[in-house]
């Protein structure tokens, strides 16, 4: 927007509409991370009853599901995954992206830091602790990790006054 | 220039430095997040590349040596009165009966094919009832004795290994294939017995659905039972055996009422059951006694 000498009205450009594929990408991401993690949670309360070593010795999720790392604090890892998800999808929202809010804006770029960091801390124990691998896990790990990268990228499209 | 005209082109001018300020701005988080995304990119990549290129330092575990009289002899020889006592025992799983399979057989014997390996604690649980039951009906010779992976859930599961052994039997044939080490070697474990081919195509074919519960499907430990009955998977649990040493197992099995009794003898039992069908009844003192009867309609050998 400009200045017309006919108008007179003032100059100072409104703010663009914020895109719409961060919150196209961060909810599919966030429902698609919140089914991962509702499956390992039921899986972690609910033990598996088979009783038998997979055929491979790297891909095993059970040694990863039942090892001592997977708890932190006495709380599932699962569990905190789950947490993480129910918590990142009210904020991926298309009205939360669109909230001018800061602490939603902010709130969201944290939750999705703290959740990738704890992703790196996961991925480093399976690698070097562990020695397994567990696929579905590594799941819910991909997907937080490109929710960050959408968020952090949305975050910086959206033009702020804060 | 007309005062107003002034005014407006002072007004572009500063339109323009905050469009330039706000783009300043806006590049400079898109710079800020780029590289905070580079960041967790590149981390994950050095754990990635570090681990592929051979970062673990695993200690290394004791190998298998062969059994010890004083596990082998108490193992073998458990009172028939203690096996009476427990019966059926507690087993969490018990062999999945076959239909209409052709007895798998060796030189006119039925033939009995374990597949399972040393690292596999599920493995190491499993093979304590099965030396007892195939004992009943046979004898092993150099037996092996190790213990489940250190770093695989229920660690170091103390038990046998029938790498290297022999069983000779007038009545039945037994193949046993311990295909890995519990020794570390790069992502997986140092390799050990090839299974022959009809050893994988039977693996192949029975340790799959129908023949087993599709979430147990291509697991170890695997039983081919004559192709008459299949199992797949441990049939309780290695936590009964945590933190035991072989000897200490080998004696618990004379006490019926001790919880790894109830589970090995309970199990070794069950083998027995089927074993005894595949006999025919032979031997006579084995086959009659009511800890190998116990199972019998339970383990109902088809033909």
């Amino acid at each position: 927007m400009s200045t017309t000498e006919r108008t007179g009205r003032s100059a100072v450009p409104a703010p663009a509409a914020p895109p719409r594929w961060p919150a196209v990408t961060t909810l599919v991401l966030g429902v698609l991370g919140l089914a991962v993690a509702i499956y390992l949670t039921l899986e972690h309360y609910t033990s598996s009853t088979t009783l038998a070593c997979p055929e491979t010795g790297v891909i095993n999720c059970q040694k990863v599901t039942t090892s001592a790392e997977s708890s932190v604090f006495g709380i599932p890892v699962a569990l905190l995954g789950l947490i993480f998800f129910v918590v990142m999808l009210p904020l991926c929202l298309p009205a939360a992206w669109r909230s001018a809010r800061p602490e939603v804006r902010w709130g969201r770029l944290a939750f999705a830091l703290v959740g990738v960091g704890f992703v790196i801390y996961l991925v480093y124990t399976e690698l070097f602790t562990l020695d397994a691998i567990c696929l579905w896990c590594t799941a819910v790990h991909v997907i937080t990790v490109l929710l960050f990268a959408v968020v952090a990228m949305g975050t910086a499209t959206v033009t702020t006054g804060d | 220039m007309s005062k107003s005209s002034r005014q407006a082109q002072q007004r572009a001018r500063e339109a323009l430095e905050a469009q330039r300020k706000a783009e300043r701005a806006r590049r400079q988080r898109f710079t800020i997040a780029g590289s905070a995304v580079l960041v967790v990119v590149v981390v994950l990549g050095i754990l990635i590349g570090v681990k592929l290129t051979g970062g673990k330092t695993q200690a290394p575990s004791a190998a298998s040596a062969l059994a010890a009289s004083d596990v082998v002899g108490p193992l073998t020889t458990v009172p028939a009165s203690a096996l009476e006592q427990v019966g059926m025992g507690k087993v969490t799983t018990l062999p999945s009966m076959t239909t209409g399979q052709p007895l798998l057989s060796d030189g006119g014997k039925p033939l009995i094919v374990y597949v399972g390996a040393e690292y596999c604690p599920y493995c190491a649980a499993e093979r304590w009832a099965m030396v007892q039951a195939l004992s009943r009906f046979g004898t092993f010779t150099n037996l092996g004795q190790t213990h489940s992976s250190s770093t695989d859930v229920f660690p170091n599961t103390a038990t046998l290994s029938f790498h290297g052994s022999s069983y000779t039997s007038q009545y039945i044939v037994f193949q046993g294939v311990e295909t890995e080490t519990n020794q570390q070697q790069g992502n997986g474990y140092a390799p050990l017995d090839k299974p022959t081919s009809q050893q994988q195509s039977l693996l192949n074919k029975y340790d799959a659905a129908p023949y087993v519960p599709s979430d147990a499907a291509g697991s170890i430990p695997f039983i081919d039972f004559a192709n008459k009955a299949v199992v797949s998977g441990a049939s309780y649990s290695p936590q009964l055996l945590a933190g035991k040493t072989p000897a200490q197992i080998a004696a618990a099995l004379s006490n019926p009422s001790d919880p790894i009794a109830q589970a090995v003898d309970g199990t070794a039992n069950a083998f027995t059951a089927m074993l005894c069908q595949l006999t025919n009844g032979q031997p006579g003192n084995v086959c009659t006694s009511s800890a190998a009867t116990t199972y019998q309609s339970k383990l109902h050998v088809n033909n």
